[in-house]
């Protein structure tokens, strides 16, 4: 059964954006929480492109697009994902409905048996859909369930960095996450994510994230996005690489399209 | 003779279709998309079939196309075929080729849309056993590795409103094609019919569905005919008939913590003015309720409760008269009635490797009476995105008078290669 690891690739947009810029932010958790938000667009609409590559360099492509809204609290997204390839997941389409204070609803459309299943969220170190990325990557951690540390300010690609350590506040984040530790590459000016480097439950290094081609996709909120995000794991050299063929904010969604009934529409 | 009743649904739709502001197509509406073609072409070996013979070593092309189009935001049509060829070691040689879906669907305003032609309905929340899915006949002696694809389309005319979470679905069926079945060999002499219902299109489904929130659920209505035979016989002659039911059904979903819990259930009340030497036939009472579960992120495992109950229920070895006894005791075996509390379990435990290009999954299902059993493992393989390899085996095993036990015959193992675009 292609099952439950697919939710959120139209969330992408959420993870791997910056918010507005400050100019001097020494505190941590402000940092931390300013990165959260700045992934927040009030809608979207998207295509991505998945590649997935092992170490010896053979690739499988996976395309899907997607839907974004932002629900009335402002934190939690409500999303639909349908698959547009390879061929035996097209149109496995998937409706992640996420909740901050409970587990997230999921219900995927499984087009072989023409039918809408009430899943399981997964944990939050699972893997997404087989990729590089686990599903807590692609929601993004709470802030308030981490650490924060400032340990210093540098320069990734030219631009100014904060970099900042986040271990988990307690052993259930530490289990479900799947990371003692993680070490951010964000933004001085924009609050944008560029690198996140991971720590398994052993303390070896684990995995890299890069976020590239930032663009700032709502200029009114100063909402910025990577159009190319890149997942490797350093313990198996398996890389998954993310790209937004295209991005469109859009705010006006209708509801419809977050509901059981849209997924069922097949394209 | 065939009625012209079947293609109703058709004919309602293209009303629609040369009706062009019957969709309002005004602003903000989109082009039509163009038709968007996709399928599949499989190969594969079979060391026997499904049909309770002794045919082995069969090979199986098939190649299924589908052509979907949105022709304006509010219609839109889907077109399902397949054909495909089987081969046995001997020389023997089938073709065949069905429409399984030609459908169009339209939008009557954002919260009623109607669907009509030839269609794979499915109702039911529990784990491949759904005792509410009784819209669409099944070929059980088709050679396919997914169980999902022996369903056949059915000619139907539907319409459902929504009201936000909440739906209503009414379903007028205008067609019957009974499912296609393996039966035991006949004694030698004995002859075999066929009487199909008069009234085909007098059939009707209704559903009220909650869906969107934390629990999922819906109770449903259905007034038809069993597309499973039922059996009577005059001297050397069986006929094989297709009774009257209602079926009332009710099923939910939700989660538990980790636990994906599901429960379907459904009450049929039968044509009891079925005459004949046999007893007459009982309402039933179908339950399957049970959980999945996922652990080491790619292992999943589902375990479900089977439960038949029958009223009434009359075991055949106490009919006197050896004949009338041993037509009741495949009558038995066909209409699954063979206790008055049957319980039962199925079990599916899958796992993913390899970044999800390598999955394997055993199915099981068992009653616990006769101790029958159907065991089927699986396991595919990607090997790109377009080749797909595939390796699987049905076991049946238990005594020959049970539901699984009879069909042991239908042991087989196969090996597939599917090229999809």
């Amino acid at each position: 059964m292609k099952s439950k690891i697919l939710p959120a690739l139209a969330l992408g947009a959420a993870l791997f954006l910056p918010g507005s810029a400050s100019a001097e932010a020494p505190d941590p958790v402000e940092i931390m929480t300013k990165n959260f938000f700045v992934s927040k667009v009030s809608g979207s609409s998207q295509t991505v492109t998945m590649v997935l590559t092992t170490g010896s360099g053979e690739t499988r492509v996976r395309k899907t697009t997607g839907y974004t809204k932002l629900q009335k609290n402002g934190r939690d997204n409500t999303q639909v994902v349908r698959f547009l390839s390879p061929p035996d997941v097209k149109n496995v389409a998937n409706l992640l409905i996420q909740h901050s204070d409970r587990d997230d609803d999921i219900w995927i459309y499984l087009p072989a048996l023409k039918k809408v299943r009430k899943i399981v969220a997964s944990n939050k170190k699972d893997s997404f859909v087989g990729s590089d990325f686990s599903y807590g990557d692609v929601i993004g951690p709470k802030v308030e369930d981490w650490n924060h540390k400032l340990l210093k300010e540098g320069t990734v690609d030219g631009a100014k960095v904060y970099i900042i350590e986040s271990t988990p506040k307690n052993e259930d984040v530490r289990s479900s996450s799947g990371y003692s530790k993680v070490n951010y590459a964000i933004r001085q000016d924009c609050h944008a994510t560029v690198k996140a480097d991971y720590w398994d439950l052993g303390g070896r290094p684990f995995k890299t994230i890069t976020y590239s081609d930032l663009k700032e996709v709502d200029p009114v909120h100063h909402k910025w996005l990577a159009m190319k995000v890149q997942a490797k794991n350093l313990q198996t050299q398996h890389r998954t690489d993310l790209i937004f063929d295209s991005y469109k904010l859009d705010p006006g969604l209708k509801d419809d399209y977050f509901s059981t009934r849209y997924l069922e529409k097949e394209q | 003779m065939r009625s012209v009743l079947p293609w109703t649904p058709l004919a309602f739709a293209a009303a629609f279709v040369f009706v062009p502001d019957a969709w309002g197509d005004g602003e903000g509406s989109s082009p039509p998309d163009p038709p968007r073609p996709s399928g599949s072409i499989e190969s594969g070996y079979w060391s026997g079939s499904r049909n309770l013979d002794d045919r082995d070593n069969l090979w199986v092309t098939r190649f299924a196309g589908k052509l979907d189009s949105r022709v304006t935001d509010y219609f839109r049509f889907h077109l399902e075929a397949r054909v495909w060829n089987q081969n046995s070691m001997s020389g023997a040689q089938t073709s065949h080729g069905e429409f399984r879906e030609l459908w169009f669907n339209l939008e009557l305003d954002e919260s009623t849309e109607i669907r009509a032609g030839k269609q794979l309905v499915t109702w039911g929340r529990a784990d491949g056993l759904n005792p509410t899915d009784l819209i669409n006949p099944k070929d059980l002696t088709r050679l396919v590795s997914e169980e999902s694809d022996q369903k056949l389309g059915t000619w139907l005319l539907g319409g459902t409103r929504y009201f936000g979470h909440l739906s209503i679905t009414g379903l007028w069926i205008t067609d019957f094609e009974p499912s296609v079945f393996p039966l035991p060999p006949l004694a030698s002499g004995a002859a075999l019919a066929r009487e199909l219902p008069d009234h085909r299109a007098a059939q009707g489904a209704l559903k009220v569905e909650t869906t969107g929130g934390r629990l999922d659920a819906s109770i449903s209505y259905f007034d038809g005919y069993d597309h499973l035979p039922d059996l009577t016989f005059s001297g050397s002659t069986i006929t094989l008939f297709f009774p009257r039911i209602r079926v009332v059904g009710a099923d939910a979903a939700g989660n538990l913590g980790r636990f994906g819990a599901r429960a379907e259930a459904s009450y049929t009340f039968q044509d009891k003015s079925v005459g004949g030497p046999l007893p007459p036939r009982r309402n039933v009472l179908s339950v399957v309720a049970g959980a999945d579960r996922s652990f080491f992120e790619y292992l999943n495992v589902n375990v479900q409760y089977l439960g038949r109950y029958v009223p009434g229920f009359k075991d055949p070895d106490g009919i006197s008269d050896s004949t009338t006894r041993e037509f009741a005791h495949l009558r038995a075996l066909l209409i699954q009635e063979q206790a008055r509390i049957q319980n039962g379990m199925s079990a599916r435990v899958s796992y993913k490797w390899l970044h999800e290009t390598l999955e394997t999954e055993v199915r099981g299902v068992t009653w616990f009476k006769g101790g029958d059993y159907l065991l089927s493992p699986r396991a595919s393989y990607a090997l790109s995105d377009f080749v797909k390899v595939s390796l699987g085996a049905d076991f049946y095993n238990g005594p020959a008078r049970s539901i699984l036990g009879f069909q042991e015959r239908n042991s087989l193992g196969f090996a597939e290669l599917k090229y999809g675009f």
